[in-house]
């Protein structure tokens, strides 16, 4: 399978990436570990005239304590790094049990957490050769007016598929983006759109430069529970990430989320007040968010499982998340 | 297309290229250098058979760009053997039977190589972790568990 012809570049500074996507923009594309995109690229799923390397970027990579205790994890830092990283291992533990559970080790040594949370929206009729594609006619996804997974579905049901956005947006992480002539940070929730054509509200013109964890937190617990058709390689078919601050009795829920991932076109975000403000966290609090965790869930017949088994399996893995929370 | 001059160094020695920036490292050790053990699977990144290591560490040279590893130290399944003497790890999947088509047996002793370099003694669950992301059609993993489990003990 090769790859169609590209002018490519690969700058060495956040400056000059962006003076050349200011110029490019549209036909340009970023590539990081390019474990999704050059994936994408080569079963034609786009086509990019220019290609910005930007792994020569030093100043996007590892992990930073900064000066007002938050941490700094720069989007070109690899998963490996952040596994091997002690801190995230002893402090961010969620987030840490998510990367370990991306894909294997070798793409774990490619793959980066800025590309992880930009990463595309899926679908098992649209991320297929061309030769397969042909067989079916032109889906939303792919620019044509039908769903080939959702009959007489009026839009796209690609799904989002990461298995970081949901921890981090469980921990109310932020998101740094640079343009050519700003810089804005903005909740990470806020970088998905929930549409499956267009996931992400990202600039054509914008570079993610890295991720803002709040400080580190003892009273704070936080777990990522996953599944997959094999414990290694696969895409998660369900994916709960559930994040609590404990009361000082160590069994009242000050504040938390619960988050999800694959079960619909952006990561699901649960956490009405009344659930996480001073609640006992008992059995019906586990029961109670399950329930909701399977309601938000919206699973369509685009992944290798049945949308009601994924349904079902929400509130199981919502259910083992919040109880490993609050006995941890 | 331009292409673009790279040096790569690949089983210890300097290649000097020059590649169009489509051209996957894949394509450049089998097409430009003929280094043949490296095998072409899924071209998507999904089974492993494509495992080489760069600085040491198992990546797929499938979705690689050969033009962003100019510079650096490139070892494929060639690079292992001094001269017809095998290399422990080969040794071990060779006495164990660990290999049948040997389709992703490049893949798997060059994951198993990466593995014993950095962590001398792994435990099972870490020899199963390490080859998690290579696929084998035939051998059901055991074998290959083993003789990288045998690889280890021999090394230590
Ligand atoms: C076999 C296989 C299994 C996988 N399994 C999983 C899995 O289980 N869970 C999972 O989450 N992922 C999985 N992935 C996807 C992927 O490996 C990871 O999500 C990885 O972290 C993506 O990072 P990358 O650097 O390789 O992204 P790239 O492919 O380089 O980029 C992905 C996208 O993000 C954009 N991008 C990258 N960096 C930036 C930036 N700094 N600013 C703005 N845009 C940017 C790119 O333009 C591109 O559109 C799998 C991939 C494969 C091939």
């Amino acid at each position: 399978m090769k790859l169609r012809e590209f002018k490519y570049f690969s700058p060495r500074d956040l400056s000059s990436a962006l003076e050349l996507l200011a110029i490019h923009g549209g036909h340009a594309k970023l590539l990081a570990g390019g474990t999704d995109l050059l994936v994408r690229m080569k079963q034609r799923l786009l086509a990019p005239d220019i290609i910005i390397n930007l792994k020569d970027i030093k100043e996007l990579r590892g992990v930073q304590k900064m000066a007002d205790g938050s941490v700094f994890i720069g989007a070109l830092t690899q998963l490996t790094e952040l596994i091997t990283s002690s801190l995230i291992q002893k402090k961010y533990r969620g987030l840490w049990e998510a990367a370990k559970m991306v894909s294997a080790p070798p793409l774990q040594n490619m793959g980066t957490v800025g590309g992880n949370v930009a990463q595309q929206t899926r679908c098992l009729f649209y991320n297929q050769t061309e030769m397969w594609r042909q067989s079916k006619p032109v889906c939303f996804k792919a620019g044509g007016n039908q769903c080939n997974a959702v009959k007489g579905g009026k839009h796209c049901f690609a799904v989002y598929q990461g298995d970081l956005a949901p921890v981090l947006i469980a921990l109310s992480a932020q998101v740094t983006l640079s343009g050519k002539d700003d810089t804005r940070t903005i909740p990470l929730r806020e970088l998905y759109s929930g549409k499956g054509k267009q996931p992400l509200t990202l600039e054509d013109n914008e570079i993610i430069e890295g991720i803002v964890l709040p400080p580190p937190d003892k009273n704070r617990r936080c777990v990522y529970k996953k599944l997959r058709l094999r414990e290694a390689i696969d895409y998660p078919l369900v994916g709960v990430a559930a994040c609590v601050t404990l009361a000082v009795d160590g069994k009242t829920c000050e504040a938390g989320k619960v988050v999800l991932t694959a079960v619909g076109s952006g990561p699901v975000i649960i956490s009405p007040t009344k659930l996480f403000k001073d609640v006992p966290m008992d059995d019906s609090w586990v029961n109670t968010l399950a329930e909701e965790a399977y309601k938000a869930s919206k699973p369509v017949a685009n992944v290798t499982t049945p949308p009601t088994y994924r349904k079902r399996m929400a509130r199981v893995l919502t259910r083992r998340a919040l109880n490993a929370v609050r006995t941890a | 297309m331009e292409k673009i001059p790279i040096t790569l160094l690949v089983n210890g020695e300097p290649c000097d290229l020059l590649v169009p920036p489509n051209k996957t490292l894949l394509e450049v050790l089998r097409d430009d250098l003929e280094l043949m053990g490296t095998r072409d699977g899924c071209g998507l990144g999904a089974c492993g058979a494509c495992t080489v290591l760069i600085d040491d560490m198992p990546v797929r040279s499938c979705i690689t760009l050969a033009v962003d590893v100019q510079g650096l130290s490139i070892v494929t399944i060639e690079g292992l053997a001094n001269g017809t003497e095998l290399h422990p790890v080969q040794e071990a999947f060779v006495e164990k039977g660990a290999i049948q088509c040997g389709f992703c047996s490049s893949g798997m002793i060059l994951t198993a190589k990466a593995l014993l370099t950095s962590n001398k003694n792994p435990k099972k669950e870490e020899i199963k972790q390490a080859i998690s992301g290579n696929i084998c059609r035939c051998t059901g993993y055991k074998k290959i568990e083993d003789a990288i489990a045998a690889a280890a003990s021999e090394n230590a």
